[in-house]
């Protein structure tokens, strides 16, 4: 168990050595001299030449790696150019935000996704499976940034159930049940997508699992089919679903910056909208470096969990 | 949920059959009209005794079989007439709840692929806790210690520390037993297997079956075997039906079918076992009988391969 | 049935000579006939032809600009006379923008994939056939690649680049290349393993035949279908960058900037104006999906047997 860990572990380092270099060569695409990006057009020679150094532009590239390297294992993100604060001090208390949502849209994702599926593969072919994987084929093809616009339009407005923007009431903050009120919305916004997704695979592999021989030796032993399904299947596919879940998530980030931008949401992807309108590239940097490590680490887990879940992963990995 | 029947049921004499089926049909709705898988079958289990329902495959023997059990697992099946009587009671008319009280507690399956019959994600000790908890209603150790009395029965070697074993620790042959003590766990009246060694070596095959033989002498479980060897029939049946595209075409005693069989179909299957296993019966079939040129008829099913093969 | 059936003619054919021409159109008229008889991916099909039809005959079908609107009339409902989806905040013609958006939002969904398709595939070819270290290499690449986020690479690159049609292309086109190469990696190498490659290798077929009359045919299959299914997504995620201010430069319509304008105006009760263009995001996106469902199953040889 733990040489399985240690291996995925491994690896999972060396993708974010490979994030941080792409991360890092997101600059060097951006055309033209960003020292003259900064200071415009009619920057003197002198000016630009002192900005360079400032940003050690000058340097051979694998030594501003090193450096850029250097900054983040020291937690070091650089400068913002607009704001003139660290990067990390804007950053992470978004990126705490968007935590929040991403996580409340993950739970919404495999609280509805998973029993979904379950029971759409239990009843194959009846109404409700036809009629779920119709909505679901539907859902994973619906734009997030549309669906937040007709949550708001409907459930802010038309009914006037939920706030449409924000994180808390802005003349008199309410703790955690305002901060809930405020989720809602974009947590299914954002979720339902790779709800969809889930929902789809979590059918596709059940069905899988429900024509294994041993499904036949339970039901032969007289279980009733609710354990055969919630216990059995359930178990047997766990290690895909949560693969797929795994997977999703990536999707789910993704709509979460579309999410955060319609609802005014305080996280990462709002202000990765907000600098790249201003084009300040370290807090872009900063914003894509985050998302993309927690998409690694919720994989990292998930593989885990996978190899924690299939006694045969976890006997080979004893051996 | 009631506790499990004794075996013998009130008003039902001592030697009335365990089982009986009478004019069993079921159909299959398929693309091309639908097909009629059994055809007015009528099957006696003795009590205490062994029935071989032998046929090749697509005979119908299978589906049978499954029926006894209500679970031909298909929505394009359907019953169109008759009746199981299990005990004195027709199975066909219980509710999917009474059922489930029937499987597994009071008749047992051991289905054909030995290697894959076992839930790969619970310990083997669990599965079997499991199935003793749902029909006997016992707290856990109790139901622990009926688990390891069933793996005694079987023979599994090692069992208390097997309890805790995957299935995918154990050789096919074990596993085979672990299915066998789940059906026994809750001392059914009727065992049903159904090709119970099909995906194990040749000497595991000897030994399950052997086992199957002192359960049925020492227990007294009545049993069903489907299989499509005259070997296995020969080593342990009492009873044998020969059943042929849905119909049943030939039954009675074992020796005597073994001995005479009147029907050509039967007499290919015969033929078709491989030599080593049919080696003692062969005795008792009358050498005139043997070179009869049975296959004459009987062309479409002499090539195929199945009865070498296994 | 016939699956196997096919793999044993292909055996027996000296693959030198190219058995694939031989049974080209039996098997493309099966899978046709396989297609249709799929009624969702039919429809689907029909509504796509229908939606490219509108846009490239935009100028035939609306009278108004797409891009000028009166100021005086501005914010008019659905049904408005004369103008059926109504006036947007600006006054400009709501079915107009969509028709002349959807040149801009259908080609910056659909153009990234077809040109990122041939290099994805020689990629992929090259690297599955090569397998060894060359492809242990490649998926580690790739791997870097799937940490992030389809959208969040999309959107980073197109960031870099700047705004315009142009650059969110580019940007879509490069953050596609893995997940297609990935997809034609797979398919190489499986295929590589079966019989039909050993038939030929051993009848003295050079590396390029191999490749090319022997395995690209088997792997564009599932590369067709995956681009198919891949071009739903990359509409709804140009649309997107659009959106977001990093597509399009205003006043140029697409279906991601309409919608974005109608979100400007939602609060104020217009919802209609967000809905009309992202319902067609979705329904365009949706049929290259059921499009790419269909697909999948016309070229399986096992569901093509009527």
């Amino acid at each position: 168990m733990t040489a399985l860990i240690t291996r995925r572990v491994v690896s999972t380092l060396l993708v974010l050595l490979g994030v941080s270099v792409v991360v890092f060569l997101l600059v060097q695409l951006v055309p033209g001299d960003p020292a003259r990006v900064i200071l415009g057009q009619n920057a003197t020679p002198a000016a630009i030449a002192e900005v360079r150094q400032a940003l050690g532009l000058d340097k051979p590239i694998v030594v501003q790696f090193m450096d850029y390297l250097g900054g983040l294992l020291r937690g070091d993100l650089g400068t913002s150019l607009i704001v003139n604060s660290p990067v990390i001090d804007i950053v992470l208390p978004r990126f705490m935000n968007t935590l929040i949502l991403a996580g409340a849209a993950l739970i919404i994702c495999v609280g509805v996704g998973v029993p979904l599926g379950l029971l759409a593969a239990k009843k194959q072919y009846s109404v409700f499976d036809r009629a779920s994987m119709f909505i679901s084929m539907t859902g994973a093809s619906v734009p997030v940034y549309w669906m937040a616009l007709l949550l708001i339009g409907f459930f802010g407005l038309t009914l006037g159930w939920f706030p449409t923007s924000g994180m808390y009431d802005s003349r008199e903050p309410g703790g955690l049940p305002d901060l809930l009120l405020h989720l809602v919305l974009p947590a299914v916004a954002a979720a339902l997508v790779p709800l969809a997704v889930i929902a789809r695979m979590t059918r596709s592999v059940t069905l899988e699992v429900l024509e294994q021989d041993y499904v036949r030796t339970l039901r032969a032993s007289g279980l009733p089919e609710s354990t055969i399904l919630w216990r059995h299947a359930l178990r047997n596919a766990l290690p895909q679903i949560v693969t797929v879940i795994g997977l999703q998530v990536g999707y789910l980030l993704g709509g979460v910056i579309f999410v955060e931008v319609v609802f005014g949401w305080p996280g990462l992807g709002g202000q990765l909208y907000t600098s790249i309108s201003q084009r300040d590239m370290p807090t872009i940097q900063a914003g894509v470096l985050f998302i993309a490590v927690v998409f690694v680490a919720v994989n990292l887990l998930a593989d885990i969990s996978v190899g924690v879940l299939d006694p045969r992963s976890r006997k080979q990995a004893v051996a | 949920m009631t506790t499990p029947t004794p075996p013998a049921k009130t008003g039902s004499p001592a030697t009335a059959p365990v089982l009986e089926i009478r004019d069993l049909s079921v159909e299959f709705a398929t693309d091309s009209g639908t097909v009629r898988a059994v055809d007015h079958v009528d099957l006696t289990v003795e009590k205490g005794g062994i029935l071989g329902l032998v046929g090749e495959s697509g005979s119908g023997k299978s589906v049978t079989a499954l029926c006894i059990l209500g679970l031909i697992g298909s929505r394009r099946a359907k019953i169109t007439s008759g009746e199981v009587r299990f005990q004195g009671e027709d199975l066909l008319t219980k509710t999917e709840r009474q059922m489930r009280d029937v499987r597994g507690g009071r008749i047992g399956l051991v289905s054909q692929n030995a290697l894959s019959a076992l839930d790969p994600s619970f310990r083997i000790g669990d599965q079997l806790i499991e199935v003793i908890r749902l029909h006997q209603h016992v707290d856990k150790a109790t139901a622990a210690r009926i688990a390891l009395d069933s793996l005694d029965i079987v023979a599994l070697p090692d069992a208390a520390r097997r309890m805790r074993s995957y299935p995918h620790e154990l050789s096919g042959g074990q596993r085979q037993r672990v299915v066998i003590a789940i059906a026994l766990a809750c001392r059914p009246q009727l065992l049903i297997a159904d090709e119970p060694t099909t995906a194990l070596d040749a000497t595991v095959q000897q030994q399950i079956l052997d086992l199957l033989l002192d359960i049925n002498k020492n227990l007294g479980t009545s049993m069903l075997m489907v299989t499509h060897d005259f070997g296995v029939v020969a080593h342990m049946c009492t009873t044998v039906a020969v059943m042929r595209k849905g119909r049943i075409v030939e039954q009675g005693e074992a020796g005597e079918i073994i001995s005479f069989p009147r029907q050509p179909y039967t007499q290919g299957l015969m033929n078709a076992v491989p030599r080593l296993r049919l080696s003692e019966t062969e005795r008792a079939v009358p050498r005139s009988q043997r070179r009869l040129p049975v296959f004459v008829e009987e062309s479409a099913f002499a090539e195929r391969a199945d009865y070498a093969t296994v | 049935m016939t699956a196997t059936l096919q793999k044993a003619r292909r055996v027996e054919m000296p693959p030198v000579s190219g058995g694939m021409e031989h049974e080209g159109p039996s098997r493309f008229r099966l899978a046709v006939r396989a297609y249709v008889r799929d009624k969702a991916a039919v429809v689907a099909l029909i509504v796509l032809v229908l939606v490219v039809l509108a846009a490239m005959l935009a100028p035939f079908l609306t009278p108004y600009s797409p891009t000028e609107g009166s100021a005086s009339e501005r914010l008019q409902g659905i049904g408005t006379p004369g103008h059926p989806l109504g006036l947007d905040g600006q006054g400009r013609d709501v079915l107009s923008r969509i028709l002349y958006g959807g040149r801009n939002s259908l080609v910056a969904g659909v153009v990234p994939v077809v040109v990122v398709f041939p290099i994805a595939l020689t990629i992929g070819l090259l690297a599955g056939y090569a397998k060894g270290r060359v492809g242990e290499v490649l998926m580690r690449i790739l791997d870097v690649i799937f940490a992030f986020p389809l959208v969040l690479l999309a959107i980073a690159i197109a960031a870099v680049f700047g705004a315009g049609l142009g650059n969110v292309m580019i940007a879509v086109g490069i953050t596609l290349v893995p997940y297609l190469a990935r997809v034609a990696y797979t398919a190489t190498v499986q295929e590589t393993g079966k019989d039909y490659v050993e038939a030929a290798r051993a009848a003295g077929a050079t590396v390029p035949q191999i490749l090319w009359r022997e395995l690209l045919p088997n792997v564009v299959s599932p590369l067709v279908v995956y681009a198919t299914t891949l071009c739903g997504l990359t509409i709804v995620v140009t649309a997107g960058l659009s959106f977001l201010g990093i597509g399009v430069v205003p006043p140029t319509p697409d279906w991601g900037i309409m919608t974005s304008d109608g979100g400007k105006v939602l609060l104020e009760g217009y919802v209609y104006l967000a809905a009309i263009p992202g319902t067609v995001i979705l329904i365009v996106s949706l049929a290259f999906n059921l499009i790419g469902d269909g697909l999948r199953d016309a070229l399986d040889p096992r569901k093509q047997t009527s």
